[in-house]
């Protein structure tokens, strides 16, 4: 028997909180605020987009060919990336893994059926959508859509997520400069 | 670095570009109409420094992106401007890291007011994606 309780919410999110749980990093951050989060359910949050962003730069450099409103639409798989790392915020809230090189990773390893509406552009204030579909062992199975203003520009019939062993990224991996983790993430990581 | 002038000034996560091999082209009538590209993955492109610190890897997604601006570049209806309509399906296979060598190549079918592209990127290592897109292709203006 079971006793019915409320479900956990929590939000809003801001960039700290999100960074602790993600090891993603400029320019490659692409999820600004968790506006309500349900753990094991789902998630809002939202991404602003901006003409500032590396992806335009290269229209600034090209005098010989006019910049015209749709080389401005943002690129459909950063609109896949940011929903995914929307989606990753609610994956990882229980089991943050801020730093790629250890432990368990995220690893995005199916998508399937993500229709497109119209273009989003510098400006627009993505708001995504993300509903967790089924939870099996290391394996989180997420759907939803990516709405501006309201209306939907993007759908998302599927998106797969397995957890690994962090070694399993290292086949012929080169090597970096170690990551140290900021206070922020420690502190997440240990609770 | 690089690219395809023709796919060079639309925004995109990569600064580099896969460059075709040549248009798209059937060898018989038993096989389908294909386009091939290669890539370098440049270990300068700004996303590295977010993706991830002091562990470089090439976002799946790019691999997605690859797959289409190889179709946009090589469009077999060139004065019919195709539009991403569905990312249909991707299965991420492999890691793809900075420096790696990518050869892409997209099968095409003809589908009623537009096409279909079966995708596949293969890195040094082997296959690091497969992908299959949905165009529309629009009228001329």
């Amino acid at each position: 028997m079971t006793t019915a309780t409320a479900p956990v919410t929590v939000g809003p999110i801001t960039t700290d909180r999100i960074r602790a749980v993600l090891p993603h990093r400029h320019p490659m951050l692409l999820v600004d605020r968790v506006l309500h989060l349900e753990p094991g359910v789902g998630l809002r949050a939202i991404k602003a987009v901006t003409a500032s962003e590396p992806w335009y730069a290269a229209l600034d450099q090209d005098p010989a060919r006019p910049v015209t409103g749709p080389d401005y639409a943002y690129p459909h798989a950063l609109l896949v990336e940011s929903w995914c790392q929307a989606a990753g915020v609610l994956a990882t809230w229980a089991r943050p893994h801020p730093d790629v090189r250890t432990g368990r990773v995220m690893l995005f390893g199916a998508i399937s059926a993500i229709t497109f509406g119209a273009p989003v552009l510098p400006g627009d204030v993505l708001e995504h959508r993300v509903v967790l579909d089924r939870e099996v062992g290391d394996t989180v199975i997420f759907s939803g859509s990516a709405l501006v203003d309201g209306t939907p520009v993007m759908t998302v019939g599927r998106v797969v997520v397995a957890f690994r062993p962090a070694e399993s990224l290292r086949v012929d991996a080169p090597t970096g400069p170690p990551h140290t983790p900021t206070d922020t993430e420690r502190g997440q990581a240990d609770e | 670095m690089g690219g395809d002038p023709r796919a060079a000034p639309c925004a995109g996560p990569t600064r580099g570009r896969p460059r075709p091999t040549g248009p798209a082209t059937r060898v018989s009538e038993q096989e389908p109409l294909r386009s091939s590209a290669t890539a370098v993955v440049d270990g300068t492109e700004p996303l590295f420094a977010g993706h991830y610190p002091g562990f470089p890897i090439f976002p799946g997604v790019c691999l997605v992106d690859h797959v289409h601006r190889t179709a946009l570049a090589t469009n077999p209806e060139p004065e019919r401007p195709m539009r991403l309509r569905e990312i249909e399906t991707v299965r991420f296979v492999g890691p793809v890291f900075p420096g790696d060598a990518l050869s892409v190549r997209v099968d095409w079918t003809s589908r009623p007011g537009g096409w279909g592209c079966a995708g596949v990127v293969d890195s040094p290592r082997g296959r690091a994606a497969t992908v299959r897109l949905g165009y529309t292709s629009e009228d001329p203006a």
